[in-house]
Formats: structure tokens, sequence, C-alpha cells
């Protein structure tokens, strides 16, 4: 009987071993990342014959994270800070697009994770303040998007786990649910990297004087994201969201046709690819 | 290196021969000619419960990302010998711009000149603009779900879109909108009052109709803009 405890406590134990936590480093010096926002969208052909309608923009945001503190309870602060923006879009004119990459460069931001990995609050740094009605895009709610939000627990490879959280999204309350499963963990350049399969869906609902948007069903996001575990931090995240969407123009007071949308997210350390 | 210092220089002396833009004082900001030029390098937000109130012959230098967003009551008071004015710091630059949003008070603006913005708006509030000078402002003045907006005595000048217009009440009365890349912009239902004889000389159009009016196209401009926004 004792041979048969000490057997099982022994295969426990070597379980236990392959499994790894992950955690943001709660030391972290300045590190640079690049966040990229590749959105296609799509007029659906309706009964007419008229041509196809379609808008492509790219975003490229090089930035630098800073934490600026850590707490007791294991949570802690941090800074992204934005160095440099390339934008383009097919809808927007040289003088927009100009003034576009000026204001993006505006938009640092504060952030904080809480100890069970949620991302707790996005603080707008003062500079930065979002006008309705003003079409102008948000780095911090692109970022929000693409951030994991970490285990409580050790994980190893097959391990799943699925969080939401929730925002306040002009006025409405926006819930979006992610997945993450662990595949593999193995050593890459001398780093001991997670890779992690993620799932994101979520109901877009927008409305304001202007327009009233809405998703046909929940939009969804899928891609994979490799967790630099040695020292705490994301390594390169991917993400392709897909859906259709209804539109409403209450300036025109019309339907616009169904768009179908097609957005790739990226983030990635800098200095880590080529 | 010469012209590096200079224009360090040069920068350091408007900074410091101008007043910081004030802050709140018991919910009231009150900019005074005698403290004027005033510098604003950034944001400046105006509460919901709190008022503005400009003096005759004040000048704000606006940062190159400068904005004004008026949330609260606003008057600004020129007169006819001293005006107020909106300039940027640098004059190779532009600046954000003045961003009416209030829906709780009228805002009232009298001899104002703005200059070289990106753009101003006024997005859901109602008030009146009179003898007011929009020059070299990418969007002059874009109105946006307004319920009335008057425009007394204004004028508009070399301006990329004069006078834009989405879904609003105008009333203008005695303009002058002249070489302007365009003089009146109308996109969905406008309601304008007034006269547009005012509108000539502009390059491109002085009277042009939103793409969906004209039936060229089934998505318009500006539901692009504002769905790429949402994601």
């Amino acid at each position: 009987m004792k041979f048969l405890v000490c057997i099982l406590f022994l295969v426990l134990t070597a379980c236990n071993s392959d499994k790894v936590e992950l955690a943001f480093g709660t030391v972290l010096n300045n590190q640079e990342y690049v966040l990229e926002a590749n959105l296609d969208v799509l007029a659906l052909a309706g009964e007419d014959s008229l041509e196809p309608e379609s808008m492509q923009t790219k975003l490229k945001v090089f930035s630098t994270l800073t934490q600026l503190e850590v707490y007791d309870d294991g949570s802690a602060r941090y800074e992204m800070q934005v160095d440099s923006v390339d934008y383009s879009s097919n809808k927007r004119s040289v003088e927009e697009l100009a003034y576009m990459e000026k204001y993006l460069q505006t938009q640092n931001f504060q952030y904080k994770i809480a100890s069970n990995g949620t991302m707790d609050t996005i603080f707008p740094m003062e500079n930065f303040v979002a006008v309705d009605g003003i079409n102008e895009l948000e780095i911090p709610r692109l970022f929000a998007k693409i951030q994991p939000v970490l285990p409580d627990h050790k994980v190893g490879a097959g391990d799943s786990w699925e969080r939401h959280h929730s925002f306040n999204n002009k006025g409405s309350l926006t819930t979006v649910y992610k997945t993450f499963r662990v595949e593999d963990i193995f050593y890459h350049d001398g780093l001991k990297l997670a890779k992690l399969n993620l799932g994101v869906r979520y109901k877009q609902l927008e409305e304001d004087a202007s327009i009233k948007l809405e998703s046909t069903d929940f939009l969804v996001g899928k891609g994979t994201m490799l967790f630099d575990l040695v020292n705490g931090q994301v390594y390169s995240i991917h993400l392709e969201f897909t859906g259709n969407l209804n539109v409403a123009d209450k300036l025109n007071n019309a339907q616009v046709p169904e768009l179908k949308m097609h957005q790739v997210l990226k983030l990635e350390r800098r200095g880590d690819h080529g | 290196m010469g012209r590096s210092l200079a224009w360090v220089l040069s920068f350091a002396l408007i900074a410091f021969a101008s007043t910081p833009f004030p802050l709140k004082s018991k919910g009231n900001v009150v900019l005074q000619k005698s403290k004027s030029p005033y510098l604003l390098e950034d944001n400046f937000v105006l509460g919901a419960s709190d008022t503005l109130k400009i003096e005759a012959g004040v000048t704000v230098k606006m940062g190159s990302l400068a904005k004004l967003l008026l949330n609260g009551t606003t008057e600004i008071s020129g007169t006819v010998d001293f005006p107020v004015r909106f300039i940027p710091v640098d004059s190779t630059e532009s600046w954000n711009g003045i961003h009416f949003i209030a829906t709780s008070s009228p805002f009232s603006v009298k001899y104002l000149v703005l200059e070289k913005a990106f753009r101003n708006t006024v997005s859901n509030a109602e008030g009146v603009f009179e003898n007011t000078t929009f020059i070299d402002n990418y969007y002059g003045v874009r109105i946006q779900s307004s319920p009335l907006t008057l425009l007394r005595n204004c004028s508009f000048e070399r301006n990329r879109f004069a006078i834009s217009v989405a879904s609003s009440t105008i009333d203008a009365q005695n303009l002058s909108v002249r070489k302007n890349v365009f003089g009146l912009y109308l996109e969905g239902q406008v309601d304008f009052r007034g006269s547009k004889e005012g509108i000539v000389d502009n390059l491109e159009d002085d009277v042009r109709y939103g793409s969906v009016a004209s039936g060229k196209e089934r998505v318009p401009l500006s539901v692009w803009q504002r769905v790429e926004t949402a994601f």
C-alpha cells in the first residue's frame, strides 16, 4: 500500500513539474513593442449592380512599455509610450492621414494588470481625449482587444481556460469572451516560450447620433500567442477577426449594405523578430 | 546646430512670454486681456457644469496637439476692435481645434478668429457664431446633429471645407465664403435657412452634396470612417 502511495506521489509530482506559471513579470525594464492593426471592410453586393466598395486601413505603432509600479497584492501598473506611427487608409485624404498620425502619437496610456491576470483599467493620459463624432482611432482600444488574460494557476500543455472582461464602449457595456489553450512549451533562442491558441468573441453594438452599428452575430477572433516564461512578457500575438455588420446611417436616414469585416491584429516584441 | 538653437530659443521666448492656459477655479475659467497671450500645449476639457469666458482682445496660442473640448457654458466675447484669436504657436503647424459639444446650454461666440486648426466642430450642441472668421483651417467648422447653429456675419477663407454640415439646422445671414476648396458641404438631412449668396469663388465647389445624396456611392465616407473607429 505504501508503495502504491509513493508511486502515486511521484506521478503527481512529475505531472506538476510540467506545469508552468503564466504571469507577467514583476521586474520589467523598458521593452519595445510593435502593434499592427490591418482592417479590410467590404460592402456586400446587393440586388443593384453597382461597383463593390471597400475600405482598407493599415496602422503600425512602435511603442515602449514601462512598468511603473508593483503593488503588494501582486498587481502592477504599466505605461505604454507611443514612439512613432505609420498609418494609411483609402478612405481618408492626405491631410487627414497626416493629422491622424500626429494625433495617434499622443495616445500614451497606462493600465493595471491585476494579480489574477486580468487587465483592470486603462487610463488615457491627459493629452489624449477622444471626441465622439470626430472619427479618430484609439490605440488603447486595440491594445485591450489583443491583450491576453493569464491564468491564476499553473498550466501545462493541453490546459485551457476561459475568461471574460467587460468595458464601457461609448456608453454601452461590451463583454469580450476570451479562451486560451496551451499548445506547447518549448525553448527557442535561449528563451522558454509557451505557445497558446487564442479564441475571442464578442457582440459589437454601438449607437450614437450619426450611426447604429451592430454585428449580425458574434465577431470571432482566432490566433496564437507566444509568451516568454522567463521574463513574464508577451513575445508575440497574432489574432484575426471576421464578422458581418449591419449599419444604419442615421445622418442620411439610410440602411447601408451589409458589411463584411476582416481585421488582423499583431503585437510583437522588438529585437526578437529579424 | 545654429538653426536648432535658434528654434529652441524662439520657442522658449514664446513659452515665457505667454500665460499658461488657466486651470478651473470653482468651475469657472476666465481668460483676461491683461494676461494675454495664453498658451495651451495639449488639451483643455470644460466639464458640463463649468463655464468658460474669454474677454475681448485675448489671444490663445495653440500647440500642435492642442484642443478645446467644451461641454459647459461657453462665452467668447470679442469686439470689432479687440477680437479673440486662436492661432498656432508655430505658424507652419496646425493645431487640433475647438469642439462645442454642450447640450445643456447654448454657446455664444462673438468676434472670434480661428486660424490654422485641423477641425473645429459643433456636435449635438447649439449656439451662435457672430462675426467669426475661419481662416486656413482644414475644416473651418463641421456642424453635426446640431438642433440650431446660427452663423451671423461670419467669413470663411482658405479652408479646405469651409462649412461642413450633417443632419443639422443652420441659420446663416450675411455669410462670406470665398477662396476655400469647398464652400458648403451638405450631408444627410440639413435644414439650411437664410442665404447662400455669399458662398462664391470657391475652388472646387461652392455647394456640394454628400456622396449618398448624389447617388454615386452606397456607403458614405463618414460611415466608413466611423466603422473604422469601432474596431
